[in-house]
């Protein structure tokens, strides 16, 4: 059986119900901001994956995981404290000592909290740089 | 901590928009028609929807449970595209830019308002009630999770999704994948 097909006698024209031009102008932002975020995914997605992946096979004893995350790092103009003392533990790791001490000395007048400081210095102390 | 309503439905209207038309672009999937239409509207009052669709009680009552949670579907995948590319140079590398910023406001207020609300409810109960036994099985779970999403708002579970979507999702699949 056909299913009947709903309210068709008295279906108003999707024109009849005009979207204001400020629905309009928020519609297409939202689907630019759909196609701008579906050509960003690949890129920022490879680069995370990337740095993630050279990280974990420099944790499994992988030295050469370092040059994975050296290739993302290389491209980010000045990241988070974060990732540039994970890039250092890395060096650290990989035995790149004149690396890390390159990161470390850059850090100096940024601000660290305890633990970021206790990370920095742990770096400092295996490379052999003075931090204050 | 204390935000009026209004506020949060101002800063975010872009996911009022998107889901108002989710629920339209939904009934005119599924045939229902559409009377009237309030993509968005800003009140003091309490009480007061930011937007809502008013449509036909359809004979088939699925079709008024899948309007009826519509945006949920938009808004998430919307909110997780929009936000993903955004998300990673923002809270992975710490290196955003404004158009990152920019997106991560769409996305996040976009997936704020993926829940149906408790106008949705109770349209889904409405049509549901004389419903088939196996739509009452699927409906009614659905209206009681909206309710308790309702209540979880109070406890900013709305927004705890929206950042979820755009923030976490991407770091999670980041990880999973390397």
């Amino acid at each position: 059986m056909v299913p009947p097909v709903v309210g068709a006698p008295a279906r108003v024209p999707l024109d009849r119900i005009p979207m204001p031009p400020y629905v309009i102008v928020l519609l297409a932002v939202t689907l630019l901001c759909f196609v701008a975020g579906l050509a960003k995914i690949p890129g920022s997605m490879s680069s995370a994956i990337r740095f993630e992946h050279g990280s974990k096979n420099l944790a499994k004893g992988d030295v050469n995981g370092v040059d994975d995350m050296e290739a993302v790092f290389t491209k980010l103009d000045d990241p988070s404290v974060d990732i540039k003392l994970r890039m250092a533990e890395a060096y650290v790791t990989a035995h790149r000592p004149q690396q890390a001490a390159k990161i470390i000395n850059k850090m100096s007048g940024e601000k660290l909290d305890k633990d970021e400081m206790a990370r920095a210095k742990a770096v400092a102390e295996a490379v052999g740089v003075v931090t204050d | 901590m204390l935000i009026p309503g209004f506020l949060i439905t101002l800063v975010t209207f872009p996911g009022v928009i998107v889901h108002e038309f989710a629920h339209a672009l939904f009934c005119r999937m599924l045939g229902l028609n559409i009377y009237e239409v309030k993509y968005f509207q800003f009140s003091l009052g309490r009480g007061v929807p930011a937007g809502y669709v008013v449509h036909e009680i359809s004979p088939e009552p699925w079709r008024d449970v899948m309007a009826g949670i519509g945006p949920f579907f938009v808004n998430t995948f919307l909110a997780a595209v929009i936000g993903f590319p955004a998300a990673i140079p923002t809270f992975k590398f710490g290196t955003p830019d404004l158009l990152d910023l920019f997106l991560l406001w769409i996305a996040i207020s976009i997936g704020m308002h993926a829940f149906p609300s408790t106008g949705d409810a109770a349209s889904i109960s409405q049509s549901i009630k004389t419903a088939p036994l196996w739509t009452k099985l699927v409906g009614y779970p659905i209206v009681g999770l909206i309710w308790i999403v309702t209540i979880g708002r109070f406890f900013w579970l709305d927004a705890l999704y929206g950042i979820g979507v755009v923030c976490l999702l991407p770091n999670l699949i980041v990880w999973i994948a390397s």
